[in-house]
């Protein structure tokens, strides 16, 4: 009895750090999915570490490509997974053996496969499918090829989604005059540790693809029918609210599927994060815009 | 409580003028009898011959003061110093030409944003182009100031106007923020009132220096990082303005709807942007409230102007720090790194 209340105790007054105590190591899970020259897509399955009312979809996510995805999950500094576990989800993070010089575009299409793969694993009717960072281009690729499978809900978070603008963070790249990656990417300096232009070759070549229309450069979003959560950090620099605006418009565009944007920043009475805020968890306000969202709240 | 009056008397008469930068004042009148105020500031002796006059608008619920509270480094400051001919212009209901009364006299708080595309830009531009003889003239806008101008270039196809900068001036909008959730929830209040008497609440705010209210609405205005600590002050004692009910009820509905619409709602002026066709500089801020960067982007999508460009300001993009609505123009940082740009546009179109 004494020790039951002792751990409450200590449950209650570490709160923060419990939440994010993990009980296992995520496994790594195989789905067998070929991609082009990447090799092969791989995922890593975390498990819901808190029930919730009600059985929660898997949540099935491309990592951000361009940050490091151990951003994803710090283990007790927290981070966007073990945050979604923490709100009763499972987690399944794809990612590609070896992205250098493949497209988000290609990636697209094998995370399709890869979100086919874990859909009959889960035997789960519906799953919520999502993107982080550059990982939610590669998020709006698969919704092209997505058609069998039941999706529940759909997010791109702290996504940039088209950069065929002036002055975007791309051309601020191609120059490299005023804007090194870091500037844009706000705290995330040493999680971009390799990460210059070159990795970002992932990106569709600029110019013929920009000059595509974005429904021909994002075929899946304008049919898309599942509702979609828009969530980008008010001063984040990669992933620019502008960047996202035009896919967002476009989403659901021919079914009338429900979509939300919301900035985080003061116009959204919550504090203006930048790329390191909305990946890192130091602050939990782009977490809780995403978790309650999916959760219904 | 003649303590009480004597008291709030007293502050707000030591709240003097903190701006000290002043031009000759002519009141031109609309063709609706409303007095404006343009206040002008000629080139600097010696300096270069430009091609056109300049006109300088602010924007909602503000006089044109916020515009030079820099004496020296202000955009009327440098762009005289650089040759140009400045009109700072003062839209109606300003008290320069004499403030309406709430419930009565000859102007009372009537307007609507429409009145000021139809009738305010018009007679200042009759007066601008007759004052120098030049036929067209450069408008530069911060946020309504250039949302009126795309209007009256877009939708009146006015050529009086030969370029545009607009500075934090949505065409469009994004769906509703909190703030404007709030904004548009609370305009029911409007119905008890004559007029939002925003002037009398800034004026204590700004002769008090100190906040009563949560930051959140006195911070939507501006960034204060980029502000020199005073600077918010001195602008709400000397340019915020009382609102018209016409006015703040077209914008919001404009905000609800998501385009900038007319007061009845007939007049699209957002689609009136594919009619705007002259030479036109954009300018956002990544921390704006009022105009996220992303209607700034869609604004200058839509513009038809084959020579457009668009400068979101904030550190991506090599500046010292990501800047908000009003800090675009006003404070230390804008006058070394946006207001330079605007001169070095208004330079490369000297033709």
């Amino acid at each position: 009895m004494r020790v039951s209340v002792a751990l409450l105790l200590l449950t209650t007054a570490c709160g923060p750090w419990f939440r994010y105590a993990r009980p296992t190591h995520p496994r790594t899970f195989d789905p067998e999915v070929a991609c082009a020259d990447a090799g092969r897509l791989l995922v890593t399955f975390h498990g819901a570490t808190h029930r919730a009312k009600g059985e929660r979809p898997p949540v099935v996510l491309f990592e951000p490509l361009a940050v490091s995805r151990a951003l994803l999950d710090r283990g007790a500094d927290g981070g966007l997974v073990p945050y979604l576990n923490y709100r009763g989800f499972p987690v399944w993070v794809v990612f590609a053996e070896a992205p250098a010089g493949v497209t988000t575009r290609a990636l697209g299409a094998c995370f399709a496969q890869a979100v086919v793969a874990i859909a009959r694993v889960t035997h789960a009717p519906r799953v919520d499918v999502g993107g982080v960072s550059l990982g939610g281009q590669v998020a709006a690729h698969a919704l092209a090829s997505l058609g069998d499978v039941a999706l529940d809900r759909v997010f791109f978070y702290a996504a940039g989604l088209d950069y065929a603008y002036p002055g975007s963070f791309l051309d601020a790249l191609a120059d490299r005059r005023g804007a090194p990656l870091a500037d844009a990417c706000g705290g995330c300096a040493r999680w971009l540790a390799g990460a210059g232009p070159a990795d970002l070759g992932v990106l569709p070549p600029r110019g013929a693809d920009e000059a595509l229309p974005l429904a021909e450069r994002f075929p899946g979003v304008p049919a898309a029918r599942a509702p979609a959560l828009f969530v980008n950090g008010k001063i984040d620099g990669l992933a620019p609210s502008e960047s996202v605006y035009p896919v967002y418009q476009l989403y659901g565009r021919d079914g009338g599927a429900p979509r939300r944007l919301v900035i985080v920043g003061r116009d959204n009475f919550l504090d203006d994060l930048d790329h390191w805020g909305m990946l890192s968890g130091a602050h939990e306000d782009g977490f809780e815009v995403l978790g309650d969202w999916l959760t219904g709240d | 409580m003649r303590r009480v009056v004597l008291a709030v008397a007293l502050v707000l008469a030591a709240c003097s003028s903190a701006i000290h930068l002043h031009g000759a004042i002519d009141h031109p009148v609309t063709a609706d009898g409303w007095p404006l105020t343009l206040e002008h500031f000629a080139p600097a002796p010696g300096s270069p011959t430009r091609a056109r006059p300049v006109v300088l608008c602010h924007g909602f619920g503000a006089n044109r003061s916020y515009l030079k509270i820099d004496e020296e480094r202000s955009l009327p400051a440098v762009l005289s110093a650089a040759g140009y001919d400045v009109w700072l212009l003062d839209l109606r209901g300003r008290e320069d030409a004499g403030a309406p009364g709430f419930w009565f006299g000859e102007h009372t708080y009537s307007y609507d944003v429409d009145d000021y595309i139809r009738s305010d830009v018009d007679a200042a531009l009759a007066h601008v182009t007759r004052a120098t003889g030049k036929p067209q003239v450069t408008w530069i806008g911060h946020s309504m100031g250039g949302m009126i101008a795309y209007a009256r270039v877009g939708t009146y196809h006015d050529v009086r106007i030969a370029q545009l900068v607009t500075i934090a001036s949505p065409g469009s909008f994004p769906p509703m923020s909190k703030v404007y959730l709030t904004a548009y929830k609370a305009s029911g209040a409007l119905a008890l009132l004559p007029a939002v008497p925003v002037a009398f609440f800034a004026r204590i705010y700004g002769a008090l220096a100190t906040p009563f209210a949560p930051a959140i609405v006195l911070d939507a205005p501006f960034y204060r990082g980029n502000l020199k600590h005073g600077e918010e002050y001195t602008m709400a004692s000397e340019s915020a303005q009382n609102l018209a009910k016409p006015e703040s009820r077209q914008l919001l509905e404009s905000v609800r709807r998501g385009e900038f619409v007319s007061a009845d709602g007939k007049v699209s002026y957002s689609r009136g942007l594919a009619e705007v066709t002259v030479p036109t500089l954009v300018i956002g801020g990544r921390r704006d409230e009022l105009a996220d960067p992303m209607v700034i982007r869609e604004s200058f999508e839509r513009l038809g102007s084959p020579d457009k460009e668009l400068l979101i300001v904030g550190r991506a993009a090599g500046f010292s720090e990501d800047y908000g609505h009003t800090d675009l123009i006003v404070g230390e940082p804008a006058t070394r790194e946006v207001i330079p740009r605007i001169l070095d546009w208004l330079v490369r179109h000297e033709r």
